[in-house]
C-alpha cells in the first residue's frame, strides 16, 4: 500500500499541489478523476517519484526515501499514457519487466522465466512474443507493457490514463486483467479520463480538483454526494437502473 | 546457436581477417615473406621497426579509433533517443581542438604532449557539460543544450585564438583532418589501454542502456537510477571520443554511421549492439585506413574518405532495404 | 548538491573520482614523455654526431631503448641515407653536397638532386612507414609545420634521427648551412653557396643610399587568401635592410588585409607575390583589389611602384640565390631613380 502525508509540490509557474492524506491499498483498484489540471497526473508522478516533493510517502509503511531504486521498484511500478514504440520483441521487453531483481549483472534465471511466461499469459499477449513491438497495434503495444510491469511483480502499480489509446474490446480485455492482479493482491491507483469506466471499475475513487484533493470515497459515496462530481465534470452520477447498460454508474443531467 | 555465430563469432571473423589484411597488406615497404620473418623474431632492425613500431601501432590505433567511435555514437545515440546525435555534439571534438590549439601556442617547440592536450581538452568539456547538465536535472535536453553551448563556446575562442595568432590556423587544419600518418607511438600506449577500459565498462553496463530507452518514466519505474546512468553514459561516451581524437585528430562519420546501421539489422539489446559496434567499427576504420595507406603508397589518402565512399551508399542501401526499420532501437 | 538523490550520493563522488584518477594517470603520463625528453637530451650533448639542433627548440634526439641503435651509433659523420621533406630543405642538404634517398613531390625537380629518389607525396601527409621503409638515417623537416612536427615525434620515437630547420631570415640560412656542410665534410659548398652570398649581399648593402625612409607594403597572395607580411618574413628583412619600411609591421589594421587599410595606409610601394596555383591567385587578387576602384587611387599604382615579384626569389626562401635577390630589390628600388 502507499500512503501520503502533507504531500506537497509546487509547480514551476508557483502554484502549489497538495494532498493532505491519502491511502492506497492493496487488494484494490484505486482512481484518480479531476479535470484537466487538477493535479492528477501529479499526484502519480509524485508517488512514482518523478518529482520532489514535501511530506511524506509511506510505501507498506516504510518512508519512501529509505528505499534504494530498485528496491522501490520492487514495490511500485509505473505504466505511462503513451508507451515507446521501439524496435524490440515483445518477449525482450517483458524481460526488462526482471531489472529491479537482477540490475545489470546478472542474468534471467527460472524465476525470471516463469514470471515472463506467466506475464504474457495473462495478458494474452504469449502468441505475441516474437513480434517486434512496431509491428503491433497501440493497444497492444499497451498489453506488452501492461506484460512488464506484471513480470516486475511489484505489489503496487500506477497508471496513468492507461485505456486512452485503446479500443472498446482491448479496454475490456484490460480491465478483466487487474480484476486478477487485484485478487492477487496487487494494488493499483489508476489515472482515468472516463468517468463511468472509473466508476465501473474503481472500489476507491479520489477526486482532483485545483490541485488539491478534493474527496475520496467508494462510488455510491459520490453518488450521493453529486455536487461534487457536477461542478467538476457538469454530470452527476447514479446508478444505472437498465439491465443492459454496459457500466453499472451512468452519467444523468 | 546460430544467433551466435551471426552476430558474435562472424563479426569477429570480419575482424581478424581485417586485422590480417592491414598487417599483410600494403606491403610496398616489406614484403609478405619478410613480414613472416620478423614476426617469426628475425629480420633487419628497420623491418622489425616497420612491422612492430610502425604498422602494428598504426593498426592497433584504427581498430581501437573506430571500435571506440562508434561506441561511443551508439551510447549517445541511445541514450539521448536521438539517431543524429554524434560525439561531436558533446562539444568534445571542439573542446579537444580548443586545449591542441592552447598547447600549439604555448608550447610551439614541444610536441609530445600534443595528444594529451587533446585527451585533457576533451575531459574537461565532459566534466563542464556534466556539471552543468546535473544542474539542470541531467534530462536529455539538458545534456544536448550543455554539449551545445560548451562546443560553440570552444569554437570561439578558438577563432579568437586563429585570429590573434595566425600561424596557428596549421595546427588547426591538421587536427580537423585527422588521420594515422604521423601516428606517435606514445600516444598508442595511453590511449588504447584507456579505450580498452571504457569499452569493458560499457558492455557491462549495457543493460541500464535497454531500460533507459523505454524511457524516463517507465525506466524510473523499474529502478533505474536515471541521472546516474545517463550520466556514466555520456561519460564514458566522452571518454572514447577524446581517446581517439587524442590519438589522430577528428575523424568524422564513424559515430554517426556505424551505430545506425548496426541498428538497422541488429535487433538485439544494447550489449549485443556495442559489441557490435566495436567489432565493426574497427574492422571498417582498419580496412578503409589501409586503403588509405597503401592504394597510392607511398602517398597517403585520408581515411575520412573511404569512410564516406563506402559508408554512406552502404547506409543509403541498407535504409532503402530496410524502410520498415527507421527508428530507435 | 544532491545530484543524484541521497543514497547515491557516493555514486557521484564515484564518478568524479574515477575522472580525476584519470586525470592524474594522465599527467603522470605527461610528465613521464617529459621526463623521457630530457633525459635522452642530456645524453645527445656527450654525443653529437648526425643529428644535432639548430633551431632554439627542443628536439627528441635518438631514442636510447629502440632497435636501430645498432643501425646509427656507427660513428657516421655523414648521413648516408637522407630523407627532406619541402623544396626548402632538400634544396639546402643538396646544396651542403649531400645526397637523398627521398623527398617530397614538390622537391623532386630541384637542381642537383640526383636519380633514384623516392617520392614521398605531400609534404604534410607522408606516412612514417613509408620513411621508415627507405631506412634513413637522418630526417630533416620544418619545426613550424604542425604536420612535420607530429611526423618528426613519431619518427624520434621509434629512433630515426630528426633535425628541424627553421629559417626566418640570411642568418638561419648561413646557420644551416654550416650545420649541413659540417656534416658532409663539403667546406667548400659552404664558401660557395654561404659565404660568398654573404659577400655579395654586404656589397650591394653598402650601395643603399642615405636619405628619407619610404614605405611598402609586402602581399602574399594565394587563391583562398591574401595577407601582408611582417617583419618576420624573410623578403621583408630584404627590403627592411634596403632602406624601406614595411608599413604592415607598424599597424594592426594589416591583421587582416583590406582595401581601405591599403588606402589608408598609401605605402610608397607595393610588392606582390603569389603562393600556390600563381594564375588563380593573381586571379583572386586582381577581382578583390586590383579591379577595385581605389586601386587606382593609390600613390604607388600612380607612380608604377606596384610591383609583381618572382615567387622563386621573393616567395619561397632563395638559399643559394639569396644574393640575387638582394640584388633584383636594389634594382628595382635604386636603379630607375
Amino acid at each position: 500500500m502507499i500512503e501520503v502525508k502533507n504531500l506537497k509540490t509546487k509547480y514551476s509557474y508557483g502554484d502549489e499541489f497538495s494532498v493532505a492524506s491519502a491511502l492506497f491499498e492493496n487488494g484494490r483498484i484505486s482512481g484518480v478523476i479531476g479535470k484537466n489540471g487538477s493535479g492528477k497526473s501529479t499526484l502519480l508522478k509524485t508517488l512514482a517519484g518523478q518529482r520532489k516533493y514535501e511530506g511524506r510517502i509511506l510505501i507498506n509503511q516504510k518512508e519512501c526515501s529509505e528505499y534504494s531504486s530498485m528496491e522501490r521498484a520492487k514495490e511500485v511500478a509505473f505504466l505511462p499514457q503513451s508507451v515507446k514504440n521501439l524496435n524490440m520483441d515483445v518477449r525482450t521487453l517483458v524481460e526488462h519487466g526482471r531489472y529491479p531483481y537482477h540490475g545489470n549483472f546478472r542474468r534471467m534465471g527460472e524465476e525470471d522465466e516463469k514470471k515472463v511466461n506467466r506475464a504474457l499469459e495473462l495478458t494474452h499477449m504469449k502468441s505475441f512474443e516474437k513480434r517486434d513491438l512496431y509491428e503491433l497495434s497501440g493497444g497492444e503495444r499497451q498489453l506488452a507493457y501492461l506484460s512488464m510491469i506484471i513480470a516486475q511483480d511489484s505489489s503496487m502499480i500506477l497508471m496513468d490514463e492507461p485505456t486512452t489509446y485503446m479500443d472498446r474490446i482491448h479496454q475490456d480485455e484490460f480491465f478483466s486483467i487487474l480484476r486478477i492482479l487485484v485478487k492477487e493482491g496487487k494494488g493499483i491507483v489508476m489515472v482515468c479520463h472516463d468517468i463511468e469506466q472509473c466508476f465501473a471499475y474503481c472500489d476507491k475513487i479520489f477526486l482532483m480538483e485545483d490541485r488539491k484533493l478534493e474527496y475520496a470515497g467508494t462510488p455510491d459515496d459520490f453518488t450521493q454526494n453529486e455536487q461534487i462530481i457536477r461542478r467538476n465534470f457538469g454530470i452527476a452520477m447514479k446508478k444505472s437502473e437498465d439491465q443492459e447498460s454496459v457500466y453499472p454508474f451512468v452519467m444523468k443531467k | 546457436m546460430k544467433k551466435i555465430i551471426k552476430w558474435y563469432i562472424l563479426p569477429l571473423g570480419i575482424l581478424i581477417l581485417s586485422l590480417v589484411a592491414a598487417l599483410f597488406a600494403g606491403s610496398k615497404s616489406i614484403s609478405v615473406k619478410d613480414i613472416i620473418t620478423v614476426l617469426s623474431g628475425g629480420g633487419s632492425a628497420f623491418q622489425k621497426v616497420i612491422i612492430f613500431q610502425v604498422r602494428i601501432p598504426r593498426i592497433i590505433a584504427a581498430a581501437s579509433t573506430g571500435a571506440a567511435l562508434s561506441v561511443s555514437g551508439y551510447l549517445i545515440q541511445n541514450n539521448l533517443n536521438n539517431t543524429l546525435a554524434s560525439p561531436g555534439i558533446l562539444g568534445i571534438n571542439n573542446g579537444a581542438g580548443l586545449f591542441v590549439l592552447l598547447f600549439a601556442c604555448l608550447f610551439p617547440y614541444h610536441y609530445a604532449g600534443k595528444c594529451f592536450a587533446a585527451f585533457i581538452g576533451a575531459l574537461l568539456v565532459t566534466t563542464a557539460i556534466y556539471i552543468l547538465a546535473s544542474v539542470t536535472g541531467m534530462s536529455k535536453t539538458s545534456i544536448v543544450l550543455s554539449g551545445v553551448a560548451f562546443s560553440a563556446l570552444c569554437l570561439s575562442v578558438i577563432d579568437i585564438i586563429i585570429s590573434l595568432k595566425p600561424e596557428t590556423v596549421a595546427d588547426r587544419v591538421a587536427f580537423q583532418i585527422g588521420g594515422f600518418n604521423a601516428l606517435n607511438i606514445n600516444s598508442v600506449k595511453f590511449a588504447v589501454p584507456f579505450i580498452i577500459i571504457i569499452l569493458i565498462a560499457s558492455l557491462i553496463m549495457a543493460p541500464s542502456l535497454d531500460i533507459l530507452m523505454l524511457g524516463d518514466d517507465v525506466a524510473g519505474g523499474l529502478g533505474l537510477n536515471i541521472k546516474f546512468y545517463r550520466a556514466a553514459h555520456i561519460l564514458f561516451a566522452a571518454l572514447l571520443s577524446g581517446a581517439a581524437v587524442s590519438m589522430c585528430g577528428i575523424i568524422g562519420f564513424m559515430g554517426l554511421i556505424v551505430p545506425n546501421v548496426v541498428r538497422l539489422f541488429y535487433r538485439g539489446n544494447s550489449r549485443g549492439g556495442i559489441f557490435l559496434c566495436m567489432v565493426i567499427g574497427a574492422s571498417f576504420l582498419t580496412l578503409c585506413d589501409l586503403l588509405g595507406r597503401s592504394l597510392v603508397y607511398p602517398y597517403e589518402l585520408p581515411c575520412g574518405l573511404f569512410l564516406s565512399l563506402i559508408g554512406a551508399p552502404f547506409l543509403v542501401w541498407m535504409l532503402i532495404k530496410k524502410r520498415k526499420r527507421l527508428g530507435m532501437a | 548538491m544532491k545530484l543524484f538523490g541521497k543514497h547515491i550520493k557516493a555514486n557521484k563522488i564515484g564518478v568524479l573520482a574515477v575522472q580525476a584518477i584519470l586525470m592524474f594517470v594522465l599527467l603522470s603520463g605527461c610528465s613521464k614523455a617529459r621526463t623521457d625528453i630530457v633525459n635522452l637530451d642530456e645524453k645527445n650533448s656527450q654525443n653529437n654526431e648526425a643529428g644535432q639542433n639548430i633551431s632554439e627548440e627542443l628536439t627528441v634526439e635518438e631514442d636510447q631503448t629502440t632497435v636501430l641503435e645498432e643501425e646509427t651509433s656507427k660513428d657516421q659523420a655523414l648521413p648516408q641515407r637522407v630523407i627532406a621533406l619541402s623544396k626548402s630543405n632538400a634544396e639546402l642538404w643538396v646544396l651542403a653536397g649531400g645526397e637523398l634517398v627521398g623527398t617530397s613531390e614538390d622537391a623532386l625537380n630541384i637542381e642537383g638532386i640526383g636519380e633514384g629518389v623516392e617520392d614521398l607525396g605531400d609534404m604534410d601527409k607522408v606516412s612514417l612507414e613509408a620513411i621508415t621503409a627507405l631506412e634513413p638515417d637522418l630526417l630533416i623537416l620544418f619545426g613550424t609545420e604542425p604536420a612535420q612536427k607530429a611526423l618528426g615525434e613519431a619518427a624520434s620515437e621509434i629512433g630515426i634521427p630528426v633535425l628541424f630547420t627553421n629559417i626566418d631570415g640570411f642568418e638561419d640560412y648561413e646557420k644551416v648551412m654550416k650545420e649541413f656542410t659540417d656534416l658532409t665534410g663539403r667546406e667548400d659548398l659552404y664558401q660557395k653557396n654561404v659565404v660568398s652570398v654573404r659577400e655579395e649581399i654586404d656589397e650591394i648593402l653598402k650601395k643603399v643610399p642615405e636619405g628619407e625612409e619610404k614605405t611598402y607594403l609586402f602581399l602574399h597572395v594565394s587563391a583562398t587568401k591574401s595577407k601582408a607580411e611582417k617583419n618576420d618574413y624573410f623578403a621583408s628583412e630584404i627590403f627592411n635592410s634596403l632602406g624601406l619600411r614595411n608599413i604592415a609591421s607598424d599597424d594592426s589594421s594589416f591583421d587582416e588585409l583590406s582595401m581601405e587599410a591599403i588606402v589608408s595606409a598609401d605605402p610608397d610601394y607595393i610588392f606582390v607575390v603569389p603562393r600556390g596555383n600563381e594564375k588563380k591567385a593573381l586571379e583572386s587578387f586582381d577581382s578583390i583589389f586590383v579591379n577595385d576602384p581605389a586601386w587606382e587611387s593609390l600613390t604607388a599604382v600612380k607612380e608604377g611602384r606596384y610591383t609583381l615579384l618572382s615567387k622563386d626569389l621573393f616567395g619561397l626562401k632563395p638559399n643559394d640565390k639569396w644574393a640575387d635577390a638582394y640584388k633584383e630589390a636594389y634594382d628595382l628600388l635604386y636603379l630607375n631613380e
